[in-house]
């Protein structure tokens, strides 16, 4: 699925992603690509941006680590981040459902 | 990669810790890749231009609404302290007290007015993580108008004290003073703000709204004004108990509602 087809979607996905454990971008990015089955093709940049802005939603936090001698960057879900993603599912699984009653 | 992300980032406006951050984020994925394809440069920083754009402006909207909340607090409060309302020609001069009264009266509609439709604005269109640039200029825009017309009331409320300091307690003047220049800070402040974030650089395309995007079928200034001469004549009619003080002042509040759409109808995007 292109980088266009993904806008208005990466958020949940993002939150979907981190839900399984603190991470850094890089690890998000690859995490999205092995659930997705490789589904998901957009530049890998494009996750920062996002994650920026759920940080700034109060739904991810982060912390500075250090790996390897270099510093990263690790988000984790907060707990208005998580309820956001208990509501995400919900709404997707609803939409889901309604899609498939009409293509049916 | 990073050089040139460096170089886009700086060119859009961000600058400082948030810049570093960005960097170093892509620093350690491109250690972790070096083949991987983080997009073209100039986009990504664009992307997070406009982002940080849109969530600043909006942010700035709500801090100078608490502000412009505390200028319309410490105008009531200093009114309704008042022992007794001097005449206007009992000041240290007349030309203060018609700046004055300049000052407050269409300081305190304008600050009203432009506070209010960039708070609406911003609420409007807060589920949109970034706005296209002329949707953040507008907000821009209403904000700094609003800013500026709070520190006009301000200053209109020290001149009131120090124009009747003669003529009222000693009290009433220096609680004034310190009222408006406490109620300054947060102003300032909130200015501050302002500034810091109108720096970024926004590039996503689309129009911006005018007021009817904002008021719906409320967005009709003839009426608008009408209300608003009507309020200033029955209101003066009520407290000074004259009909001709109250339609002189609703004359002055028509010419002057008139005059401030026609000034600021571009510049808080009123159409």
């Amino acid at each position: 699925m292109a980088g266009d087809a993904l806008k208005g979607h990466l958020d949940p996905l993002v939150l979907a992603v981190v839900a399984g454990g603190p991470m850094h971008g890089y690890a998000v990015i690859e995490e999205l690509k092995r659930r997705s089955g490789g589904a998901f093709d957009l530049p890998e940049g494009t996750v920062y941006p996002a994650l920026h802005r759920l940080e700034r939603a109060g739904l991810l936090a982060s912390a500075w680590t250090e790996a390897a001698g270099r510093r990263r960057r690790v988000y984790r879900l907060t707990a208005r981040g998580r309820r956001r993603l208990a509501a995400g599912r919900r709404e997707w699984r609803g939409f889901a459902r309604a899609v498939e009653a009409v293509l049916s | 990669m990073t050089g040139e992300l460096s170089r886009e980032l700086g060119a859009v406006g961000i600058r400082g810790r948030r810049r570093e951050r960005i960097l170093a984020e892509i620093a350690d994925h491109l250690a972790s890749d070096p083949d991987a394809d983080l997009g073209d440069p100039r986009s990504l920083a664009a992307q997070f231009a406009d982002e940080l754009a849109t969530s600043a402006a909006r942010r700035a909207t709500g801090t100078s609404f608490a502000a412009l909340a505390l200028v319309a607090a410490a105008l009531v409060g200093t009114q309704a302290a008042l022992p007794s309302y001097p005449d206007i020609a009992s000041g240290r001069s007349v030309a203060l007290s018609g700046l004055s009264i300049l000052f407050i009266v269409v300081g305190a509609q304008v600050a009203f007015v432009a506070g209010c439709l960039g708070g609406l604005r911003a609420l409007r269109l807060r589920g949109r993580p970034a706005l296209p640039a002329a949707e953040v200029a507008v907000l821009r825009r209403r904000n700094a108008v609003a800013l500026a017309a709070g520190a006009v009331t301000l200053a209109g409320i020290a001149v009131d004290a120090v124009n009747f300091s003669a003529e009222l307690p000693a009290w009433w003047s220096l609680l004034t003073l310190a009222t408006a220049g406490a109620a300054m800070l947060p102003l300032a402040g909130a200015a501050l703000a302002h500034a810091r974030t109108s720096s970024l650089v926004v590039s996503g395309a689309g129009e911006a709204g005018g007021s009817r995007a904002d008021l719906g079928p409320f967005a009709q200034p003839v009426p608008i004004g009408a209300g608003a001469v009507a309020a200033v004549l029955l209101v003066t009619w009520q407290a000074e108990s004259s009909f001709v003080e109250g339609a002189l002042r609703a004359v002055a509040e028509g010419v002057a509602f008139a005059a401030g759409y026609l000034a600021l109808r571009r510049l808080l995007a009123l159409r």
